[in-house]
């Protein structure tokens, strides 16, 4: 006899792993559930299924529960990961048709293998803008991934199968990478948590590149809880990752505390407020007065670090493309190749002139720090726009979609700064999201504040619609 | 100000000589352009200049960038 299972779970995984350590379901039941999510997938959000591995390891689960050894503090709860995190056995196609041939990855990814350590089983891998080089997910080769929201919709990127997974109920807790915004804009459109570290707080190790001195891996979930605890799980040095060379400094357990301490917050100004939607100052405008931030900080060379950050990206990410640009072009997504082959073309002088501007904007925003715990900005400039939608109205003017999505995001992982994007809730509406950023190393107070709204009621992953029947 | 020639060359393109600029760089770096490519190239050359210019031109360039930390 087969049992139906549900088309969506929005439990959490502490509530998930609790059911399983407390003898309600097992593991290999809560796998096999997520592993039928997967297959029946409304949202394309998935690009691979890992039945055989999962089952296992929910198996050997389940047996150390019956003999009452110790589990991790995520066991049994199921996870998926981004499609280019590397997944031991499997070929790591970072969204693309180049890497499809490329041998299998030999071990997981330093951030998967510290999760599945921690009793978190990996079912799966998820949609994303080729090499990670959009806002989108509307991948060339695997097609878009949908708003669970609005079906007609993007899920952002280039994190969207990640963000997408997690708010339709297919998974409590995914992961993804963020160069220029592609966890905080799909984590904004799809109306969940989204953690972008700190540059190097987490280990990048067996996540392919796509521009090194900008690239973050960080977790998607749909409560402060969850989020937080994915984190510390995560952290500490690695060797195989030079960035990744910090201890743990773990977070949970003196969360709260945070978040019942005065924080001083402010909204910043000029660059973040230009060309947004209604809907997003909305958002910001409700997160702001839930917080008493003060209004129109001014950071000063924010447009400038957008631009650095938006030169960098190509000239750098060619550099690793350049045999496969010289040899293959016509086999990237074209929304990529003409990026990546303009920026094989720029001077290597912009990517320096960038690094140079790295620590001038970082320190006038350590100055702005001088005075404030965390600051608030949209995540981006607005809701999920419609598939294949090409442009968008900034200002009165009309622009491309993907090339400005990541307006607000763009400055701050610029300098590798810690930023928690939250989702602000408000029901029947399409999600909007606020980056609240942290200083360096800092993370506690972007999730403590994080922590404070979602206890409030301002920020909450509430439910996508029903699917019709 | 910019004092690398690459760097002030560039910089000193126009939107119009740009698509120049980039036939004469594939060339000198042996990077075969596909004709369905050019285009959307030369779109976004011209636009990475333009956005170079926000924060390139008035850098001090003469010292070699130094390994960042946020």
């Amino acid at each position: 006899m087969s049992v139906a299972v549900p088309s969506a779970d929005f439990r959490s995984a502490q509530a998930a792993a609790a059911d399983i350590r407390e003898g309600r379901t097992t593991a290999r039941a809560e796998v096999q559930a997520a592993l039928a999510r997967a297959r029946n997938d409304r949202f394309n959000a998935y690009t691979a299924v890992f039945a055989e591995r999962a089952l296992a390891q929910a198996e050997a689960i389940d047996a150390d529960l019956a003999a009452g050894r110790p589990v991790g503090p995520l066991a049994g709860v199921p996870f998926a990961v981004k499609n280019l995190f590397d997944v031991a056995g499997q070929t790591t196609i970072a969204g693309s048709k180049i890497r499809r041939d490329a041998p299998p990855a030999a071990h997981d990814a330093t951030a998967v293998r510290r999760l599945t350590a921690a009793g978190a089983v990996l079912v799966g891998a998820l949609n994303m803008d080729e090499f990670a080089y959009g806002f989108v997910t509307e991948n060339a080769h695997d097609g878009p991934t949908r708003n669970p929201h609005d079906l007609a919709r993007i899920a952002g990127g280039s994190s969207g199968g990640s963000a997408a997974a997690v708010s339709g109920g297919l998974v409590p807790l995914t992961l993804g990478s963020d160069t220029n915004g592609s966890i905080r804009i799909p984590a904004s459109l799809c109306g969940v948590f989204g953690l972008k570290p700190t540059l190097g707080r987490l280990s990048r190790q067996g996540a392919f590149p796509f521009v090194e001195s900008l690239d973050h891996v960080g977790p998607f979930a749909r409560s402060v809880a969850d989020l937080t605890l994915a984190y510390d799980l995560m952290q500490g040095a690695d060797p195989l990752d030079p960035l990744c060379r910090r201890p743990a400094e773990p977070v949970a357990l003196r969360l709260q505390a945070i978040a019942d301490a005065p924080l001083r917050v402010g909204v910043l100004g000029g660059w973040f407020a230009q060309g947004a939607f209604p809907e997003v100052l909305e958002a910001l405008e409700i997160v702001a007065d839930a917080l008493q931030a003060r209004r129109g900080v001014e950071l000063p060379g924010a447009e400038q670090a957008r631009a650095a950050a938006f030169c960098l990206t190509p000239i750098e990410a060619a550099h690793l493309h350049w045999p496969d640009l010289k040899a293959r072009p016509l086999d990237y997504d074209p929304a990529v190749r003409d990026r990546l082959l303009a920026g094989a073309l720029a001077p290597d002088a912009v990517a320096e002139a960038a690094h140079r501007y790295r620590p001038v904007f970082r320190d006038a925003m350590r100055r702005v720090f001088e005075d404030f715990d965390v600051l608030l900005a949209p995540a981006s400039v607005c809701p999920a726009p419609g598939i294949g939608q090409a442009t968008m109205e900034m200002d009165g003017q009309p622009v491309s979609v993907r090339k400005n999505l990541g307006a607000y995001t763009q400055p701050i992982s610029f300098i590798g700064l810690p930023v928690v994007a939250a989702p602000v809730n408000r029901p029947g509406e399409l999600p909007a999201g606020v980056q609240i950023i942290a200083p360096a190393w800092r993370e506690d107070l972007a999730l403590a504040a994080a922590l404070r709204l979602e206890q409030a009621g301002v920020a909450a992953a509430h439910r996508p619609p029903e699917p019709a029947q | 100000m910019a004092t690398d020639p690459a760097l002030a060359a560039f910089l000193a393109l126009d939107d119009a000589t740009v698509a120049a600029y980039a036939d004469a760089r594939a060339q000198a770096l042996g990077l075969a352009l596909p004709p369905e490519t050019r285009a959307g190239v030369v779109e976004n050359l011209a636009l990475l200049r333009r956005q170079a210019a926000l924060f390139a031109a008035d850098l001090d360039d003469t010292a070699p960038p130094a390994a960042f930390e946020p």
